[in-house]
């Protein structure tokens, strides 16, 4: 099977009057139809501006450079903008962190939703209301006539959501990107929002780039994982094998200091990450980790280190955990 | 728990008016009969949904609000009849957000020292040495005082909101969601900070956090609420080993695993009732996956299981 998405080589860069700030730094990756990909990493590891990058979001200060960017078939970096306004929305879209804040407030749930319907879909008045009324029933809202009309402030968190999901799945896209789409509710409602997008995903047969910072959330909802760190992907593998088994110190450091549930030792000390995340405009040499991690020795501070594979499994460390891969 | 507790709070109300036009129209009960104590050097966990009386609760005990009913003590005192003054250098809060909590017009020894400023006689240069000093108590740079809050990552910040919370001494901390901004490594070093903190000045808390992960790290004891009502109470082993409360379950049972890979179902149904007209009986009878005709009619009282109390007509 062709994947459905290809990246390979992927920077995003910014001019700042410090320098050239490097967000995302030449990250290649692939998400296969129907599949679920987990990106996962701290604040500022460029994992939403890779999702903005696909979707070319950007603002117009970044500049995208790329070996290629193919989307089902479609190679998008010579795509013009017209081109990609009837890919976004239509067979890519996204769905974002706070619900209340990426609706606009002035418009009706109804009318935003319909927006997309009219400008994808060419429908009608009565199609796209009749359509609209379908997938606010898809997504779980009931008495879904009356909340056509309800303006966003008039909806819960959880409501708001549902509704941004509707509206991102309104022409059955293949793939769906989701930024933090729970971060801002509670783990009751979360968990409903997660088996909704599960339930859509199977029904659809869309791909699902899940992007968030909760390792729980990813290690149910995800079938293959990407860990990023300064802009770069430093893992990725099968969900089960890189948590389980971690290669790259980082992914094993930001396993070991997130308190799980099932933790049994109350009121000890959590190991933790010494220092903080790089400057990305004035970037460490060699492995960006290298000020941070445990076992970092002179080849890490001066090497950029290759990206190692075994079999599905990659990892951009010198020395990789658990021997050579 | 030690034999008389620090502070003990009982039958805590907070309610709301709501008015529409001027005219009286309902009322919200925001915090309704809590009860609980707090020990030296305890950290009692407060969890629950957005809008369940969680901060409405921190701030009567702070006396940003004042509690409609209910008495709380102070070492046998009763807190309302202490001096505000007097009462704040027992308890001070550390706020959720780092970014909106410190004036960015201030430098940080200033913003650090303003409870002293406020509260004690104390001089312009004592008052910035015990900034300093504080500053290297919570793991700051003390020559890093003259800088502005906008100079400081999230991580740094929240141990700036930190210092200023034990500047005066204080024998309670309330952590109203202290590490939710926070990403996971940083998490972790505020945590570990509040532990050594704890151990160093006998310090209790009263965390309140809707991350269970964190509430089982730090937590001596847990108390889940819910629409402004405690559901169940008890250790935090008890209540995260065997919670009885059918609410307790759900939560633990929509919090994600890092190591349990299996698609995990939602547990409960439906969103938080309004508080304004919350439902007869039992208020979480509509989302309970095992409630009977009594929980609809009856509402449970807390009662005594074990270790814990838990207000559940069915749980045994």
């Amino acid at each position: 099977m062709k994947p459905l998405l290809e990246i390979s080589d992927l920077s995003v860069k910014f001019d700042t009057l410090r320098g050239t700030l490097k967000a995302v730094d030449s990250i290649s990756l692939s998400v296969m139809p129907g599949e679920t990909l987990g990106i996962v990493g701290e604040s500022g590891c460029g994992k939403s501006l890779t999702s903005l990058a696909i979707m070319r979001l950007l603002p117009p200060n970044a500049t995208i450079t790329a070996k290629s960017l193919r989307f089902d078939g479609k190679n998008l970096l010579g795509l013009g903008e017209s081109d990609y306004q009837k890919l976004r929305g239509a067979s890519m879209s996204m769905i974002f962190q706070d619900p209340m804040t990426s609706l606009n407030p002035c418009f009706t749930v109804g009318y935003q939703l319909r927006e997309v319907l009219k400008a994808h879909r060419s429908a009608d008045k009565k199609q796209s209301l009749k359509q609209a009324i379908a997938l606010l029933e898809r997504v779980g809202i009931s008495d879904a006539e009356t909340r056509l009309d309800a303006y966003p402030h008039q909806l819960s968190g959880g409501m708001c959501q549902r509704v941004m999901i509707a509206i991102a799945i309104a022409c059955r896209p293949k793939l769906l990107i989701a930024d933090e789409p729970t971060t801002a509710l509670d783990v009751t409602i979360q968990a409903q929002i997660l088996d909704l997008l599960r339930e859509l995903q199977t029904d659809y047969g869309m791909a699902l780039i899940l992007i968030t910072h909760n390792l729980g959330v990813v290690s149910q909802m995800a079938s293959r994982i990407a860990v990023m760190y300064a802009g770069q992907i430093v893992e990725t593998g099968e969900t089960r094998r890189v948590i389980e088994l971690p290669r790259h110190p980082y992914t094993a450091a930001l396993l070991k200091c997130t308190p799980d549930v099932e933790g049994k030792v109350a009121k000890a000390h959590l190991p933790t990450i010494r220092g903080m995340v790089p400057d990305l405009v004035h970037r460490p040499s060699g492995c960006q980790l290298h000020p941070r991690c445990e076992y970092a020795d002179d080849a890490c501070r001066i090497a950029d280190p290759a990206m190692l594979q075994e079999k599905a499994h990659t990892v951009k460390c010198i020395h990789p955990l658990g021997g050579a891969v | 728990m030690t034999e008389s507790p620090m502070l003990q709070v009982s039958g805590l109300q907070k309610h709301y008016p709501v008015r529409k036009m001027l005219k009286h129209v309902g009322t919200v009960k925001a915090v309704e009969g809590v009860s609980f104590s707090l020990g030296r050097k305890e950290t009692v966990a407060i969890v629950g949904e957005s809008g369940c009386g969680k901060s409405t609760l921190a701030k009567c005990l702070m006396r940003i609000e004042t509690p409609t009913g209910g008495e709380i003590l102070w070492n046998g005192k009763s807190m309302t009849e202490l001096a505000g003054t007097d009462f704040r250098r027992h308890i001070q809060l550390i706020f959720q957000d780092p970014y909106g909590s410190l004036n960015p017009r201030k430098k940080v020894w200033e913003i650090i020292s303003e409870p002293l400023r406020i509260n004690t006689k104390m001089g312009k240069e004592e008052r910035k040495a015990t900034a300093q000093d504080l500053m290297s108590k919570v793991g700051l740079r003390p020559e890093h005082g003259n800088r502005y809050p906008h100079m400081f990552s999230g991580g740094q910040r929240q141990r700036i909101g930190i210092a200023r919370a034990l500047a005066l001494r204080p024998e309670i901390l309330i952590c109203d969601e202290p590490v939710s901004a926070l990403d996971v490594s940083i998490q972790a070093q505020i945590l570990n900070l509040l532990l050594d903190l704890q151990n160093e000045l006998d310090l209790s808390y009263l965390f309140i956090s809707h991350d269970l992960g964190v509430v089982r790290h730090i937590a001596d004891r847990v108390m889940v609420i819910y629409l402004g009502k405690v559901v169940e109470q008890g250790p935090v082993q008890e209540i995260f080993e065997s919670p009885k409360h059918p609410y307790t379950k759900s939560l633990m049972a929509s919090t994600p695993h890092i190591r349990r890979f299996e698609k995990q179902p939602a547990a409960v149904r439906g969103e938080l009732p309004s508080p304004m007209n919350p439902p007869s009986g039992c208020a979480f009878h509509k989302r309970c996956p095992i409630a009977v005709d009594r929980c609809s009619n009856e509402e449970p009282k807390l009662r005594q299981i074990g270790e814990q109390w838990v207000s559940c007509h069915l749980s045994e």
